[in-house]
């Protein structure tokens, strides 16, 4: 642990002593610039800038991209930051310059990464919870399990075929997609140490071939992955050998075991390495770093480890027990800080931009269109997402393009979510898999997508789909967006000034979408809509002002809005119908908020998902796609009269459903909530009263 | 959001000097001097390429001893090696085998280390001018520079390395679609031009007949899979019920061709691909039924019959590469330099939308509104408004998604 999550545990303030800083975050697609400065007396955010990252051709240098964006914030602000080529620093009396610069990016490339196990689901999952925790792409996995699922007969065990023919599988294997780490794992500690010599042998031989083509592209002027390094996270016992055993592998990095017995697991330090390799390997591949790294204050940081920082003040210094999740371009994460965990998981290869061929390639396409509120082909979306991969840079034009990028980023998050329970099903997809426990009553959105949604609505059901919150602690979970893209920035200055980091972001970061509260539960297919009408899922009383209450009955399977602005609190009582619970209530239990716990509202409102949990999908396509339009319209997130029918992809009109399920545009009024209670156009987000509360 | 342009490079760049290196991966011999006229077939430097002789240490993969090990050699000195064949093997309890990592020959195996050399045999290398011009610089040992006036026209993807041939116009229109019925004699040795869209088996059809290029508006993702040999791509195939089907082969980022596998088209890990080598796909607009920019389409097709140079080159990241056109010129022609030609966006110009649902089309700047607005889908960026060429339709489009023609 550093000094500055020590300093956010124990909320110790630091006094700053800089004036303007200006912090820089370089994605792969965008160069993001924020500045901040004493105003009055006290810190605040004055502006931010955007410009295209510049670390591929024809410029090869992030730092034109950064010249670029600091450039745009002059003149945003009018104010004098750069004299000829060179940031003006320290600031002057007149106000111009810049006292500290500091810079988080997310453009370096993945590290390539197999994970290697004696047994894929005990140490397996350990280390590939340790490998998440940080920019990895997995490119495979090898376990010795998976050898051992076809029994050798006695005669292949005579001539070893079995034994020889596996080691010769798993190198090919290693070879296809050469790593550039193998995080090697498996045993208890003091336990067996020959299943791990075993599982050296076939990582050796593999590495020795990887390095001889690595040489033979070199002498052709050609580039190829070299011998991987390996980081050895398994039984102690066995590292002698194990080193003997990966001869010619040179460099091996020895870190804790992750499962030093069965019933525990530490994967802190094999994270680390990954991230100080990452750190030390892979980010000054980024053109320009170099120059970059001489201008900062202090190192760059990695994006993802400035936004942890920032959920695990939001639980140290709050007390709020928060999952902030990105959606990149290339890569997506997910931090998750509460009384039980603190962890991260970075898909460093699936994203919105360079990353959707990945998340097409992972997620399947079934999966995606699945969102979708119309019908379209699974061919037609691989065209779709394969145009966007070769032209990242592109905004979505129509309807019909931000629900596809809405759709993939759904399914990017599911991912994460799947990653971040420890690789079970995701939740949902035909009620596959139960969740295990992911408390956290606080949601943070972040990222370029989130960031720059049209429509609150769409940000809020865009998180609601895709993490099916639960409120297990609270009873009810508060969405915010990260609109202005502070989180890396700030978190990135607590490392240099808490004080004004914190006051900052408890000021000018987030824009309050609103509280949701989501009866625990579901019925079974045959009760659905007995007697016509689904049956009440819960049945909740909103006090906004005392004595004057409102009573609202929530059919199961819709989600309803209940007006509450930005500066509204109201109480609430909340009586789940028999078989729902709220957080972790008893199943029909009524719930009340304490005086001084009313809930908050946002931009959105009070939203109540009564889509029980884990909530499934309609099967029937038609259905589904009914179901979708009701949603969106309950959120507000569908435009009016949006038939996402423009452009030469446009899809026939949907037949009427034929089997009883309401028209798609039919919307319930229970379901429709007034206009003015639902935010509107993404300007709104930057409204002075939306932000200015902390959390 | 800035207004800087994302490609500073046009799309076409007409009129402009363009000058390539012929670079050898191995110093050799140059065959070319400074001043003079090239031809694209003209070799312009060649060597040969010798690999270094593998080592391979038989004791340490059978765990025994040199002279244990040399005992258990199944392969003699001077014989043919496959890759992965087995040249010692150490039988009973607790089996283990040396193989060859290489194909070759085994030149030599010396019994006191058990240390086994595989020898393979070298190629011949050489850099091809593949364009036709003069050359105006040397590379000692390695290659020649060689420059000609050109337009220069930037594709979005493409499939193979660099050819040249004889541009064949084979579509009436940049919206008629490569159909197999369409292809004849006419294309072999040459680089064939169609507007529309083009199937895998058209493509087949012009490798058969020995086409050296291809460049085409659009290929659908089913057709390209199908063509470069992915697994269950063709319509024919069953679906499997999962859904996970040929998509799962666009992965990108992990391949193992340089730049950390952003090369485009990923090539699969196992497969070979039935594509040869020497030919090459060059795609303008992307993917989808997408008719070609009528402007780059007319343009292309006026060359109808001269000498083009083509560069099927992708690269998304790492190295950024497009794919590229070189139409060689007269040496009289007058020609700036690239850099010039940057693109300029004012109210009149004529753009082409990159957005998937109005791709290839072309439109008419009608004004440039200030600052940050909502575009269609209601995403805020700074803004164009356009009218479009074909139906007169006009749009409010997100900077990014357009790109400026000459």
């Amino acid at each position: 642990m550093n000094d500055t999550d020590e300093a956010i545990q124990q909320g110790a303030p630091t006094v700053a002593t800089v004036g303007a800083v200006l912090a820089v975050d370089i994605g792969s697609l965008y160069t993001r610039a924020a500045m901040f400065d004493v105003v009055g007396d006290e810190y605040r955010f004055v502006a931010r800038s955007s410009a295209n990252s510049t670390a591929e051709g024809p410029n090869n240098d992030v730092t034109a991209g950064v010249y670029n964006a600091v450039r745009e914030l002059e003149q945003v602000t009018g104010r004098k930051l750069t004299e000829e080529t060179r940031l003006l620093m320290p600031q002057r009396t007149d106000g111009t310059g810049i006292d500290l610069f500091i810079a988080t990016t997310s453009a370096a490339p993945a590290l390539r990464l197999v994970v290697a196990a004696v047994s894929g689901d005990i140490s397996g999952e350990s280390a590939m919870r340790a490998a998440r925790s940080t920019y990895t792409q997995l490119v495979s996995s090898i376990t010795l399990d998976e050898g051992l699922l076809e029994l050798p007969t006695e005669e292949e065990v005579l001539f070893n075929t079995a034994a020889t023919a596996w080691l010769q599988n798993e190198g090919d294997k290693l070879l296809a997609l050469p790593p550039d780490v193998v995080l090697m794992s498996g045993g208890v500690d003091n336990g067996p140490v020959a299943p791990l010599v075993r599982l050296a042998t076939a990582i050796s031989g593999a590495a020795r071939e990887q390095g001889r083509r690595a040489e033979e592209a070199a002498r052709v002027n050609k580039s190829a992955p070299g011998m991987p390094l390996v980081i050895f996270a398994g039984n102690h016992a066995a590292l002698e050998r194990v080193a003997q055993a990966l001869a010619p592998v040179s460099e091996i990095i020895e870190t804790a075991n992750v499962r030093p017995t069965l019933d525990t697991e530490q994967i802190a330090p094999a994270a680390n390495a990954l991230a100080k390799l990452y750190k030390e390997r892979r980010m000054p591949e980024v053109t320009g770093y170099s120059v970059l790294s001489r201008w900062v204050e202090g190192s760059i940081v990695p994006t993802a480890e400035a936004e942890r920082l920032i959920a695990r003040y939001l639980y140290h210094h709050y007390g709020r027990e928060t999952l902030l999740v990105d959606v990149g371009a290339t890569s997506t994460s997910l931090m998750l800080a509460n009384a039980e965990r603190d962890e991260a998981v970075v898909l460093g290869d699936m994203g919105l931009a360079y990353g959707m061929a990945n998340l097409l390639a992972q997620r399947g396409p079934a999966n995606i269109l699945c969102w979708l509120p119309f019908e379209m082909s699974a061919d037609d979306l691989t065209d779709w997402v394969l145009n966007k991969v070769v032209r990242p840079w592109g905004l979505p034009q129509t309807a019909r393009d931000l629900a596809l990028e809405h759709a993939l980023a759904r399914e990017a998050l599911i991912a994460g979510m799947s990653a971040l329970q420890g690789g079970v099903p995701s939740p949902g997809r035909n009620g596959s898999g139960s969740a295990p426990s992911m408390r956290y009553d606080l949601l943070v959105g972040t990222g370029g997508l989130l960031a720059h949604i049209p429509r609150p609505g769409q940000a809020a059901l865009l998180l609601l789909d895709a993490l099916q919150s639960t409120g297990e602690g609270l009873g009810s979970v508060e969405l915010a967006l990260d609109t202005t893209m502070l989180i890396p920035a700030l978190g990135n200055l607590a490392q240099h000034h808490l004080a004004a980091a914190s006051y900052i972001f408890d000021r000018d970061c987030l824009v309050w979408l609103g509280t949701a509260i989501v009866p625990r539960g579901y019925l079974l297919e045959n009760r659905k809509a007995a007697g016509g009408t689904p049956p009440t899922a819960v049945t909740i009383t909103v006090e906004r002002k005392r004595g004057e209450s409102e009573t609202v009955e929530i059919p199961y399977g819709s989600i309803t809005v209940i007006p509450l602005r930005p500066d509204q609190r109201a109480a609430l009582t909340v009586k789940p119908a028999p078989g729902f619970r709220i957080g972790n209530g008893e199943p029909g239990k009524t719930v009340k908020t304490e005086p001084g716990q009313e809930v908050k509202g946002g931009l959105v409102g009070l939203i109540v998902d009564a889509r029980g949990r884990p909530f499934e999908l309609p099967a029937d396509a038609d259905v589904r796609r009914g179901s979708i339009r009701r949603w969106w319209s309950a959120l507000d997130a569908l435009p009016t009269g949006e038939t996402f029918q423009t452009g030469p992809f446009a899809p026939p009109e949907p037949a009427p459903p034929t089997n009883g399920a309401e028209p798609p545009d039919a919307l319930p009024t229970s379901e429709t909530a007034p206009a003015e209670a639902q935010g509107g156009e993404a300007q709104a987000a930057h409204d002075a009263d939306s932000q200015g509360a902390n959390p | 959001m800035s207004l800087y342009y994302p490609i500073p490079q046009p799309t076409i760049a007409a009129n402009i000097l363009v000058r390539r290196e012929r670079r050898l991966p191995v110093p050799g011999e140059v065959l070319v001097r400074a001043g003079q006229r090239v031809e694209p077939s003209d070799v312009v430097a060649q060597s040969t390429l010798s690999l270094e002789p593998v080592h391979i240490n038989v004791a340490a993969d059978l765990d025994l001893s040199a002279s244990a090990a040399s005992k258990r050699m199944l392969v003699n000195t001077g014989a043919l090696v496959e890759r992965g064949q087995v040249i010692a093997q150490r039988g009973g309890f607790g089996t283990r085998v040396s193989r060859a990592p290489v194909a070759g020959v085994l030149s030599n195996y010396d019994p006191s280390t058990a240390i086994a050399v595989i020898t393979m045999p070298s190629e011949p290398v050489s850099a091809q001018a593949h364009l036709k011009g003069i050359v105006t610089d040397l590379i000692p040992y390695y290659g020649a520079i060689v420059e000609t006036p050109a337009t220069l026209v930037r594709g979005v993807f493409g499939v193979g390395g660099e050819q040249h041939g004889v541009l064949k116009v084979i579509t009436a229109g940049s919206d008629e679609a490569i159909t197999p019925d369409l292809i004849d004699a006419k294309v072999t040795y040459a680089i064939a031009l169609g507007g529309g869209e083009v199937t895998a088996e058209a493509l087949r059809r012009m490798i058969e007949l020995g086409a050296r290029g291809v460049i085409a508006g659009s290929i659908r993702s089913r057709e390209l899979a199908n063509f470069l040999g992915y697994p269950g791509a063709r319509q024919a195939d069953h679906e499997p019920p999962t859904g996970m089907g040929w998509e799962r082969y666009w992965r990108l980022g992990a391949g193992t061709v340089g730049s950390n596998g952003w090369v485009f088209p990923p090539a699969v890990p196992g497969i070979s691909s039935p594509v040869p080598p020497d030919f090459v796909l060059i795609v303008m607009e992307g993917f989808g039924s997408v008719p070609m920019c009528p402007r780059t389409f007319e343009l292309m097709a006026a060359y109808d019959g001269q000498e083009v140079a083509i560069d099927g080159t992708t690269r998304l990241r790492g190295g950024l590469a497009r794919p590229e056109i070189i139409i060689p010129l007269a040496r009289t022609t007058a020609v700036r330099w690239l850099e010039e030609s940057g693109p300029r966006l004012a109210v009149g110009t004529q753009v082409r939308l990159l957005s998937p649902s109005y791709l290839g089309q072309m439109a008419q700047v009608l004004g440039l509104p200030v600052g940050p607005r909502a575009a269609q889908s209601g995403v805020i960026s700074p803004v164009a408004d356009v009218a479009l060429a074909a139906t007169g339709q006009k749009l409010r489009v997100p900077l990014v998604d357009i790109e400026v023609l000459e």
